[in-house]
């Protein structure tokens, strides 16, 4: 896990990421296995308990196993642009950092690397992780989620577009289906004047408000509704919890809007930019301390600034004096 | 313009933005469920062909021996 964030401000925009690497284990505690079984015995009235694969497999939580630090997360794509990464540590074995800059390397050395518009410099950018994605596949049978948020700052227009390019969850099997995409390109939508990932749980619930809960806790409460009523899969409507969440806004209480702080960020001065990046990491790293979690954000935290001079570093790029000659 | 025009312009500008508004909103929250909610099923699909490969489809038998 991580913390990666970018913060739009009037005229330029903050950007920011820990060095922390976790790794996650899939993990199933034994109370949870016997429980598992406990259920199936009573609902079973017969001598044989069956078990379907995905239900097996769902028995498993991901958990942080242990931590280590440190992997570079920031990196200066070109000129006006910054890329921040949350999750996996490798794609293609190949460590994030230095397929990173791979790609930087080869935009160096292409002479139309500067007239190309930014939504070709994005699909390029997605159309290379792509390619790595599935020469990885070809070798191992999975690929786990990796997030990349593509921040560009345009000095002309004084505007941050921000891209988020995912790599997809993907087995073996995705690949067989030549439609599929491993990598999806997502261009943030103006309100969001901070977008963050990785381990951005209460950033998220500062910057949503109610909306948050609302999103996580209404499919779950929907599935459970149809799993009581007994309602059979084919009689529910195509698409209907994604339709239910779209149609949201038709009869939620406008007070759950009131308390969305994303929504009350317009114009901010670079310098608070650079605040508001900074203390979202601190929130996320200190709260870590007060929980029995394993800490997954942390370490050197790299800062930058794009504005009208470009991209430059505001703390984590040097190195310091160090604390054991204190 | 006189005062009926203006509060019927003023209006016509507050709905605009109470539209935009609710349209803001319904794509975030659709947005938001969508980069949470079918990322985890994805994840649960690929764990799923994982195990489904890993056993190559055979049949799994968990033989109980033991008596209560």
């Amino acid at each position: 896990m991580t913390f990666i964030a970018s913060v739009i401000a009037k005229k330029g925009v903050a950007v920011i990421a820990d060095s922390l690497v976790t790794s996650m284990e899939r993990v199933i505690g034994y109370e949870a296995f016997l429980n598992f079984f406990r259920d199936k015995a009573k609902s079973t009235p017969v001598d044989e308990i069956k078990i379907e694969p995905s239900e097996l497999v769902s028995l498993f939580e991901s958990k942080p196993s242990h931590t280590k630090d440190y992997e570079e997360k920031l990196f200066q794509y070109d000129k006006y642009t910054a890329v921040t990464t949350a999750g996996t540590a490798s794609v293609n074995k190949k460590r994030i950092e230095y397929l990173v800059k791979e790609i930087i390397d080869k935009n160096k050395k292409d002479k139309s690397y500067s007239s190309k518009k930014l939504e070709t410099k994005v699909k390029d950018f997605a159309g290379f992780l792509n390619k790595e994605a599935i020469e990885h596949l070809n070798k191992s049978d999975y690929i786990s989620t990796t997030t990349f948020i593509f921040t560009h700052y345009d000095k002309a227009k004084e505007q941050t577009t921000i891209y988020k390019v995912d790599i997809n969850p993907c087995s073996k099997k995705d690949i067989k289906d030549e439609t599929f995409n491993c990598v999806v390109v997502r261009k943030m939508e103006d309100y969001y004047r901070v977008v963050c990932d990785g381990q951005n749980r209460i950033s998220e619930r500062i910057l949503f408000g109610e909306i948050d809960f609302f999103i996580d806790i209404t499919p779950k409460i929907i599935d459970k509704v149809i799993e009581k009523l007994k309602i059979p899969s084919g009689k529910i409507p195509f698409d209907f919890v994604k339709n239910f969440m779209s149609d949201a806004k038709s009869f939620l209480p406008s007070q759950f809007y009131d308390d969305m702080k994303i929504n009350r960020l317009a114009d901010l001065s670079l310098q608070q930019a650079v605040d508001l990046a900074s203390l979202l990491m601190k929130i996320e790293i200190n709260f870590q301390k007060y929980t029995e979690n394993v800490p997954t954000v942390g370490g050197v935290i790299k800062l930058g600034i794009i504005d009208k001079d470009g991209f430059k570093f505001i703390s984590g790029n040097e190195i310091l004096k160090s604390q054991n000659l204190n | 313009m006189n005062a009926r025009e203006k509060t019927i312009k003023k209006l016509k500008e507050d709905i605009k933005k109470k539209e935009l508004f609710d349209e803001k909103i319904s794509t975030l929250i659709s947005d938001l469920y969508q980069e949470r909610h079918l990322e985890i099923e994805r994840e649960k699909k690929v764990l799923l062909d994982r195990f489904i490969l890993s056993t190559e489809g055979k049949d799994l038998v968990l033989e109980n021996r033991l008596s209560l």
